[in-house]
């Protein structure tokens, strides 16, 4: 209690002495303290040396201190800068320069229940840089994260306005499970990837990236797909400062798909179906005594629906912050407002949110306290994301519908029907696109709420206990209204006009309790021992209620009452989670260190005797440059580090009762397709009563489910050359993922679909380099560069019960539900699968007999098609027997990126600022599905196509390897006709902007202005066909890079300011 | 150091408080077999849902229907854009309609499965009714096994439920093997079964059931050789056995006979309109032994309702659904939309006007169309029946003026629709555009007999007289003349016999099967050109050519992707697929 109650009492001192300016015998000093740049500095630390004695700099950069006694020395301290010692000067003002310090070792690295300067880290631990991330005009930071960090690839499945980024670290370690990372905003882990969009990006204090094992073992059970440590800001001593930031931008879509013009549909028409085209009132028919030819079409009105669906979206952003505060009391509070038009008409994302923190000091005891609120409401419908048949999807009508009428009939009347009176309704399920998006009424409300509070406690110099707490609610409320004018609630539907009101509640709470104990002995040990445990539960509700034949369509939901209730669906589900953990950091005279960590957790999600996972790390660095011997090396390698890390994590992403066999009294439709994951409903009417609903058998038990475990060795150097001008980084990495958690397809004649198992091992092993230089740094120019690339080889070593190779449908439509993806041992995860297409049949390959054409002997024909015919697709028959089956199918692209990068270019001149980011990705195919069907896929009638199917084979252009019209149905099968290449180089963000200098802001009376033009994705170079080459509309590790009608990625420009007060 | 005791005690006290480990004991939010049948209700729920198969979209309640087991030489696909699957050439080892049909089986037999281990849970469950749901399920897993052979020939065979996720890559088992087994299940089911006459309904399982069915499955496995000889499969059966085979066909289905219980409805149509109008053998006599129950119109949450009428069947182009004056309306004013994508062929049409089988053929087959007011929403006015097809002296039905066209190519013309499935006659309201209550027949009293006079005229060198009888039945209540007497050679009657089940079973399910089982299915198939290149077949039908083209794989499904990917026993699909 003594050492404690002397701490206390040097407090009190410092405090008395702080705040009054006297002393026995004192003179004082004055002085300024700028930066390099002549800048003055608000806030600067001033302390005399070895006296308990200070002050700071005011709103001018001057300080007035009364030095006590004899003493002479002053040190100046200030965030992001070197600390300097300086002589006091009582003879004049003193002017202070403060140097920025060597950003990369002093940088604070939040590592998980602790923070470690970037000198003394021994894992792999990336930060983003968020100066630059935030000149992206985005909706949340994960948008402006791809290739930020190496090791981290960021992509999005598509470009709808607020949708969510997929993150992956170090490659997929899960094949069927979800693969992105822990989220940990202010020490509250999430696993839910769309928390990201409920953060201001302008909150954010710093975003630490977690890759290697020593680093994310303290998450255990959670830390296999690598950690996002998210830090908030905290308040800010000083006066109340006000911040607004603000932006305005338009996006386009620049790229849109060429499709067949009226002439080349006209021809395809005759092709398909010569009889309906050449009768009187056909394309070809007769009006008004007028026989129409196909060249009557080359200069006719038609439309192009890509056009009138997609428009001009404007998007803002406002943000106003508030901070300050004493060194007992900060506070920060903000708010902001983020609203974007999507491209596609009648689609928007807007979020408001709020957050307001406070930082209590007292004494040995400090006090956080934060919540943030945000909501989000997403409108309009996905225009890929519609699971039965791939026909309800947007794009197949835009694309689809037809650019001109026959003669006779007024084209604008494809504007006011809702289907296409010529195409047959039940095998084609084309609907008006415009009069779809301007009715289909979808809203979905996204609330988030957060509370955080923690109390910690220092016993005694070092000895830290930390009690935190955290409660969030997350709710979402969808609704859905169909109007007569929708597909879904058209007369001829059989739901009629309808609505759907679901809502869905998950409540979190987590309490942590955190000791830790740092000291040093003999100044050259230094032990920092931290122990903890944590519990978190979680539950969640999710109910969802429709009616049908709703008769007041104008009331719009507010009529949803009034109609017939037909689909009720409930679930309730909870979890918890109980963990201790336990780390000991070690460093000798800072140059070699030593850390050790371990977590247990326990999961109610696994059976009993499974239940605890345990999960060990530990690594050692080396700061070789600090050695004597290498001193002489020193003018030129400022600093290195060696740095060796293993450890082991765990993955805990399953459904909280998969383990347990369930049966379900099922009475919806479900499963009419083909989808593994479908049930078949329980109902038999006995003696015509309708609601006789059986129950059935919905999961398979698994008494055996466990944790999936991840090892990884990760090995890395840094280096700092010429004075810290140039960083560099290299981590080299390997994990081996083992006892997967897989949502394994079983055989369906075992009566399920699929079942959760551990099975399989996968590997992930690359290289990351980091590179950051300042090229240039002068008083007026300077310029620096960040360079960052990543490798990232996957395997697949083992699958269940000497498996080979593990078949996947990407599934986008029920015609096309063959295996199109295969995790295969020895390739990466996810591989597209199928035939190898070798052009069209030609001529030659038959015999004719002068009226029909029989396929020459030995040439393969497809499986059971007795009638192959010049310009049929032709597939490779691998194992040579003659007939192209589900034999012949193999690889036929890849998935994932070989490699993936950043590389990020700021200028500085008088003022100016100017920032160039290209990003890549390198080596992935995408398959391009929309081909199958808008590149000849049967004679569908009247449904236009991709312009590159006028070049189609015809007897009088015999070398196009594009398939004839023909119903065969070789057709839609995958092959590698529809496999392209992915990669993409794309500048990504370009921002040039201007501050205002210090001599107008004090007449203007404020203390920042910073004004900006920006743009996102202004261009990129890819030999891609579709919308973008970033794309995943059914994104999981099993089934990368499948396209079918994706939302378009828009290019934006935008202005902003960034105004403080 | 009090500090130091002081943290002790509370890091202890914080750590202690949630060891307790029932913190991570959840129970699931649902039902599990562990807490399950436990009543009478709950084992009859179990039941409900081993049924259920049967009314699905995957089997009779849509698909099975018109792709699966549709594409014969009685009827085709009425689009030029083809259906996908084995009716339009065009399936292969990823037709959704043959995957789902492969999964809906199994899910019946492993449903099955679990019912019968755990049936006895509760001894205090009265033994009879334990008794009759064990053989309910007995019964239906037979049956699923049953349409598996005769769909796939060997296949996996399960006989427990499946209760771990390991190991379930099952080799297929020889059919003959799953034959002898589901012939035992049968017939060990038959005596807790209820009687047919027991039941006001036709949807559950009953001993008629079980004796037709296994009929049915013997004269199945009769024909075995005949398939297998066209894909170059060996042969399994032996000419003793084929004889044996007949022989229990014959005794199986005798018993349904002599039980006395059933009887041919005096009106063919009488059967197919108790079906849709939601009636069980509405005249007492008890024709039709087993149905699939469909029932409502999707108008309630559950989605009992089945596809009968709508895509195979009969009823308006324009949709009255949505129309208020009219969807509360029964019978013509509000006839029920159909897509009417099933026709008959042109040798079907011929092989009534060949026997002067009107009754029965101006039933299965269209013998008017709709006329339609010319403005929205095209109210029905009446029919106009085809050239020389209007009964004599009618003049209106229901108040609606009948007329007949006149003798243009367009009435003479011989493709037109299947209608024995007839929406007019569904009184359930508003009648749904998509979804119908129709039942669909799985076995009929004539079909009992029919078989008696095919088993026993190939157990005998000449017809017998209870082969005549029994065909004669059927020929009579068709109105068509009686074959006693005329003295067939064994060839000649059974060539007969083959017409009679094509007039009489047209559009049940059934026609695929026996053109295979008898070795013609091929043969029959392509001779369809002959058809198609006559001016009988409506020009605007030519386009179904290409459907009838089938190769001899074709007598065999294929076994879907989405087993062989992953069931690694498999190594070899049928042949030519």
């Amino acid at each position: 209690m003594k050492k404690a109650s002397l701490s206390i009492y040097f407090i009190l001192l410092f405090t008395v002495f702080s705040f009054n300016s006297f002393s026995q015998k004192t003179t004082n000093v004055v002085g300024t303290v700028t930066d390099e740049k002549g800048e003055t500095l608000l806030g600067v630390n001033i302390k005399v040396k070895g006296v308990s004695k200070g002050t700071i700099t005011d709103l001018n950069g001057k300080f007035n201190i009364s030095m006590p006694g004899l003493s002479t020395i002053l040190v100046f301290s200030y965030i992001g800068y070197e600390t300097r010692e300086e002589k006091v000067d009582f003879t004049k003002p003193m002017l202070i320069v403060l140097k920025e310090e060597s950003k990369t070792l002093n940088e604070v690295m939040v590592i998980g229940y602790q923070d470690v300067r970037k000198k003394d880290l021994t894992g792999s631990v990336g930060k983003a840089n968020l100066t630059d991330m935030l000149k992206a005009p985005v909706a949340s930071f994960d948008q402006a994260l791809a290739g930020r960090v190496a090791g981290v690839n960021v992509s999005s499945s598509e470009g709808t306005p607020g949708g969510t980024m997929n993150i992956v670290i170090r490659g997929a370690n899960s094949i069927t499970q979800d693969n992105s990372p822990l989220y940990v905003i202010d020490g509250f882990p999430v696993e839910d990837p769309s928390v990201g969009a409920s953060i201001n990006p302008n909150d954010i204090e710093s975003i630490d990236v977690l890759k290697d094992a020593s680093a994310t073992a303290i998450y255990g059970a959670r830390g296999a797909n690598g950690v996002i440590i998210i830090t908030t800001k905290k308040g800010a001593v000083g006066a109340p400062k006000v911040t607004y930031d603000g932006s305005y931008g338009v996006q386009r879509v620049i790229h849109k798909i060429p499709m067949m013009n009226a002439y080349e549909f006209v021809r395809l028409q005759y092709e398909i179906d010569p009889t309906t085209v050449t009768a009187a009132t056909g394309y070809l028919g007769t009006y008004n005594g007028k026989t129409y030819t196909l060249d009557d079409y080359r200069n006719i009105k038609q439309f192009n629906w890509q056009d009138m669906v997609l428009q001009d979206a404007p998007q803002q952003n406002h943000s106003v912050s508030l901070t300050g505060g004493t060194s007992d009391v900060r506070y920060n509070a903000s708010v902001s407002y983020y609203d974007q038009d999507g491209v596609v008409i009648r689609s928007n994302f807007n979020r408001i949110q709020g957050r307001l923190s406070t930082a209590i000091r007292q004494k040995n005891l400090s006090i956080n306290l934060s919540t943030n609120y945000s909501q989000s409401t997403t409108t309009g419908n996905s225009p890929s994301q519609q699971a039965s048949s791939g026909m309800y999807n947007l794009f197949y009508s835009v694309w689809g519908y037809r650019p001109v009428t026959q003669p006779g009939v007024d084209i604008n009347t494809l504007l006011d029907n809702s289907t296409d009176p010529g195409v047959d309704p039940l095998n084609d399920y084309r609907f008006n696109p415009i009069l779809s998006l301007n009715n289909e009424y979808r809203k979905n409300v996204t609330t988030n709420n957060q509370y955080n509070g923690s109390v910690e406690y220092e016993f005694i110099k070092g000895l830290k206990l930390k009690v935190s707490g955290g409660y969030t609610l997350n709710s979402l409320r969808a609704e859905t209204f169909n109007n007569s004018k929708t597909r879904y609630g058209s007369p001829a539907s059989i739901d009629h006009v309808n609505a759907t009101l679901e809502t869905a509640e998950r409540k979190t709470w987590l309490n942590e309790n955190i000791l830790t104990y740092q000291t040093t002995i003999n100044n050259n040990h230094s032990f920092n021992v931290m122990l903890g445990m944590t519990s978190q539960a979680s539950n969640y509700n999710d109910y969802s209620m429709k009616t049908n034949n709703i008769p007041n369509e104008s009331l719009g939901m507010a009529g949803m009452s009034q109609g017939t209730p037909i689909l009720d669906y409930s679930t309730l589900t909870d979890w918890s989670m109980l963990s201790y953990l336990g780390r000991i950091n070690y460093n000798y005279k800072s140059k070699y260190y030593f850390t050790a960590s371990l977590r247990a957790d326990g999961s109610s999600k696994f059976p009993v005797e499974n239940r605890w996972g345990y999960f060990p790390s530990t690594s050692i660095a080396w700061n070789f440059m600090d050695e004597t011997f290498m001193k002489p090396l020193n003018s030129v390698i400022k600093s290195g580090k060696l740095r060796l890390s293993w450890g082991q994590t765990g993955n805990n992403r399953v459904g909280e009762y998969d383990y347990f066999a369930q049966l379900q009294a099922l009475q919806a439709a479900q499963g009419n397709y083909t989808g593994t994951g479908d049930l078949i409903t329980g109902i038999y009417p006995f003696n015509n009563v309708v609601s006789t609903v059986g129950t059935i058998p919905s999961n398979l038990s698994n008494s055996a489910l466990k944790w999936e475990t991840t090892g990884q060795t990760n090995a890395g150097i840094d280096l700092s050359f010429l004075n810290d001008r140039i960083n560099f980084t290299f981590d080299w990495y390997n994990k081996i993922t083992s006892d997967l958690l897989l949502r394994a397809t079983l055989p369906i004649s075992s009566g399920f679909g699929s079942a959760m198992k551990n099975i399989g091992k996968v590997q992930n092993n690359g290289i990351e380099f980091t590179l950051n230089t300042v090229n240039v740094k002068t008083k007026r120019f300077s310029w620096s560069t960040n360079f960052n690339i990543s490798f990232n080889k996957n395997k697949v070593l083992e699958l269940t019960e000497n498996q080979l190779s593990m078949l996947t449908n990407g599934y986008f439509d029920q015609n096309f539900t063959a295996s199109n993806y295969i995790a295969k041992i020895g390739y990466p995860i996810g591989m597209m699968y199928g035939y190898i297409y070798q052009g069209t049949y030609k001529v030659s390959d038959f015999d004719f007999n002068g009226s029909t054409y029989t396929l020459k002997s030995g040439i393969p024909h497809y499986t059971s098609e007795n009638n192959t015919q010049p310009g049929f697709p032709k597939y490779a028959d691998l194992n040579h027997d003659g007939v192209i089956d589900s034999n012949d199918q193999t690889i036929i692209g890849r998935g994932d990126p070989i490699h993936t990068g950043g590389f990020t270019n700021n200028f500085e001149y008088a003022g100016f600022d100017l920032s160039i980011f290209f990003q890549w990705s390198y080596g992935a195919n995408i398959l391009n599905a929309n081909r199958l069907m808008f590149e000849g896929f049967g004679k569908k009638k009247e449904l236009n196509q991709f312009a590159s199917y006028a070049n189609r084979w015809t007897f009088d252009n015999q070398n196009s390897d594009i398939p004839v019209v023909s119903n065969s149905s070789s057709n839609g099968l995958f092959s590698s006709r529809v496999i392209e290449d992915g990669s993409y180089l794309r500048l990504k963000t370009v921002s040039l902007g201007y501050s205002l200098n210090q001599r107008i802001l004090k007449t203007l009376k404020i203390s920042k202005a910073h004004f900006y033009v920006s743009a996102q994705n202004l261009l990129t170079w890819t030999n891609y066909s579709g919308y973008d080459p970033e794309v995943s509309i059914r994104n999981t590790a099993l089934t990368p890079g499948l396209d079918f009608s994706s939302y378009p990625r828009a290019v934006s420009m935008n202005v902003g300011v960034n105004v403080g007060f | 150091m009090k500090s130091i005791k002081f943290i002790s005690i509370i890091t202890i006290a914080l750590l202690a408080c949630w060891s307790c480990s029932d913190f991570l004991d959840k129970t699931p939010h649902t039902l599990t077999p562990e807490t399950y049948f436990n009543t009478d209700t709950e084992l009859q729920l179990f039941l409900t849902g081993v049924y259920s198969p049967l009314m699905q979209e995957h089997f009779y309640g849509n698909h099975y229907v018109v792709e699966d087991a549709g594409g014969d030489d009685l009827s085709f696909y009425q689009r030029s854009t083809p259906s996908s699957g084995m009716i339009c050439n065009n399936a292969n080892s990823s037709n959704a309609y043959i995957t789902t049909f492969w999964r809906v089986l199994y899910d019946g037999i492993n449903r099955a499965n679990m019912l019968l281990e755990n049936a006895d849970n509760n001894p205090s469950i009265a033994l009879a009714t334990r008794n009759r749901v064990k053989a309910e399920a007995l019964f239906l897993r037979s049956f699923y096994y049953f349409n598996l052979v005769q769909g796939w020939g060997d296949v996996p065979l399960h006989l427990t439920s499946t209760q771990s996720v390991n190991g379930l890559s099952i080799s297929r088992t020889p059919k003959q093997v799953i034959y002898d087994q589901i012939i035992k299940d049968i017939i060990s089911s038959i005596p807790n079964l209820l009687a047919s006459n027991a039941l006001t309904y036709t949807g559950a399982v009953t001993q008629s059931a079980a004796e037709g069915i296994l009929a049915r499955i013997y004269l199945f496995r009769a024909g075995e050789n005949n398939r297998d000889a066209a894909v170059g499969l060996p042969l399994t059966n032996s000419d003793d056995s084929i004889k044996a085979y007949f022989t229990h066909a014959r005794d199986w289905a005798l018993m349904v006979k002599t039980s006395g219980i059933h009887g041919l409805v005096k009106s063919y149509k009488t059967i197919f309109m108790d079906m849709c109008s939601d009636k069980y053998n509405s005249t007492g006599v008890l024709e039709s032994i087993w149905e699939v129950e469909e029932a409502g119109a999707r108008l309630t949450p559950t989605q009992a309702a089945g596809r009968i009428g709508n895509v195979i069947g009969f009823g308006a182009t324009n949709d009255y659904s949505t129309v208020d004056a009219y969807k509360n309306l029964t019978g013509m004013a509000n006839p029920g939309y159909s897509y009417k994508f099933i026709y008959a062929s042109v040798k079907l049409f011929k092989m009534y006007e060949a026997e002067g089988d009107t009754a029965r053929g101006n039933w299965n087959i269209a013998n008017y169309e709709y006329t339609y007011a010319s403005s929205a929403p095209n109210q029905v006015t009446g029919r106009l029946y085809y050239y020389g097809k209007l009964p004599t002296g009618l003049t209106s039905v229901e108040g609606f003026p009948c007329t007949q066209g006149t003798a243009t190519a367009a009435n003479t013309n011989k493709t037109r629709c299947a209608a024995k499935y007839r929406r007019e006659c569904e009184t359930i309201t508003p009648k749904n555009k998509n979804y119908t209550p129709n039942n669909f027949p799985i076995l009929r009293y004539s079909d009992i007999l029919l078989m008696i006079a095919e088993a026993d005229n190939e157990l005998s060198s000449t017809p017998s007289n209870l082969a005549y009888e029994c065909l004669d039945a059927v020929r009579l209540r068709a109105h068509i003349s009686p074959m006693s007497g005329n003295g067939l050679t064994k060839d000649q009657f059974r060539d007969v016999l083959k017409n009679e089940r094509a007039m009489e079973f047209c559009f049940e399910a059934t026609r695929r099967w026996d053109l295979i089982r008898w070795g013609d299915f091929y043969t029959a198939m392509n001779g369809m050109q002959t058809y198609i290149n006559s001016t009988e077949w409506g020009t605007n039908y030519k386009y179904a050519g290409p459907y009838y083209q089938v190769s001899k794989s074709y007598n065999y499904y294929p076994i879907p992707d989405m087993e062989i990917s992953v069931n690694k026993a498999i190594t070899q699909n049928n042949p030519g697929w």
